[in-house]
């Protein structure tokens, strides 16, 4: 009876993930490649924790908001240089174009 | 005009650097900012383009924008930046700890008090998004400086491994786990921060 526990313990980790080797695999899943056994085990994984589905839903919507804070809207800038700090940039720009 | 201008009948771009600072310094400046997450240092790194800019204009074939050639070489510098700061003494350690139990029978899983919470119906929401996004990049800041920038040459300048590693100096197994644990402590800062 052990020994069948055993057995079966050993062959439900062989299937079986935890949170940290899943969350670690949705990870190499969205930005690389995973094999298809690791597929199939972070499906298996997937439809019994719902704590790895959120965080597989939460990391990709926030990969798209770094994306997007990533892309400058000209029209809709959030921070300008000051004026001292522009007549500065200026002063070096027009020091280097007269050492020609 | 020159002759040559003149005979090509294709609009060629020029170089007008008295008007940089007036016409893309706000823009770069905004475009360093996000990615460097420091004013002063974004400062420094919009100057030195400029001032490289000027060096390189023989290099201006006029193919592209005045903006895009700069943007180029600004890129550079922003990666010259993480470059040195992920290879620099700055190199923290993070005491940053995983959110999964260490031993026993649930090794590996959750821990009870740091499990994910359900945020999907409040970032879904628009009116939300600006918040989120301030958040998140307070959350980027918090990231040991290595991490994050692993994290802004993967996901922001969509490099692929090898050249985030390249840059940004790990190897390609360090990588994976600098991703990992970078992820999960942004996701929970933000919950932290955000419900």
């Amino acid at each position: 009876m052990k020994d069948l526990k055993k057995i079966v313990g050993k062959g439900i980790t062989l299937v079986m993930l935890n949170c940290d080797k899943a969350t670690f695999l949705l990870t190499k899943k969205e930005i690389g490649n995973i094999t298809f056994i690791e597929v199939l085990k972070l499906k298996i994984h997937l439809l019994s924790c719902k704590y790895c589905r959120r965080f597989a839903q939460q990391s990709t919507f926030i990969t798209k908001q770094i994306y997007s804070l990533s892309i400058i809207d000209p029209n809709n800038l959030k921070l300008k240089l000051t004026d001292e700090q522009k007549i500065c940039m200026q002063h070096n720009i027009d020091n280097q174009l007269s050492k020609k | 005009m020159t002759e040559s201008s003149e005979i090509d009948t294709k609009l060629k771009h020029e170089l007008n650097p008295q008007l940089w600072v007036k016409n893309h310094g706000d823009y770069l400046y905004n475009f360093a900012y996000y990615r460097v997450n420091n004013k002063e240092v974004s400062e420094d790194v919009v100057q030195e383009t400029f001032i490289a800019a000027l060096k390189a204009q023989k290099s201006f074939r006029g193919e592209s924008t005045e903006l895009t050639w700069l943007l180029s070489i600004l890129k550079r510098k922003v990666i010259d930046y993480f470059r040195k700061v992920s290879s620099g003494k700055e190199r923290t350690v993070s005491d940053y700890t995983l959110p999964f139990q260490d031993e026993g029978m649930f090794e590996g899983h959750w821990l009870v008090n740091r499990l994910p919470k359900d945020w999907s119906t409040d970032a879904d929401s628009s009116l939300n998004q600006e918040e989120f996004q301030q958040i998140l990049e307070v959350c980027l800041s918090l990231l040991p400086p290595k991490w994050r920038s692993v994290f802004v040459l993967k996901f922001m300048e969509e490099l692929n491994s090898d050249e985030v590693c390249k840059e940004a100096g790990c190897t390609p197994s360090n990588f994976w786990v600098i991703i990992h644990r970078a992820r999960l402590k942004l996701r929970e800062c933000i919950e932290n921060k955000w419900l």
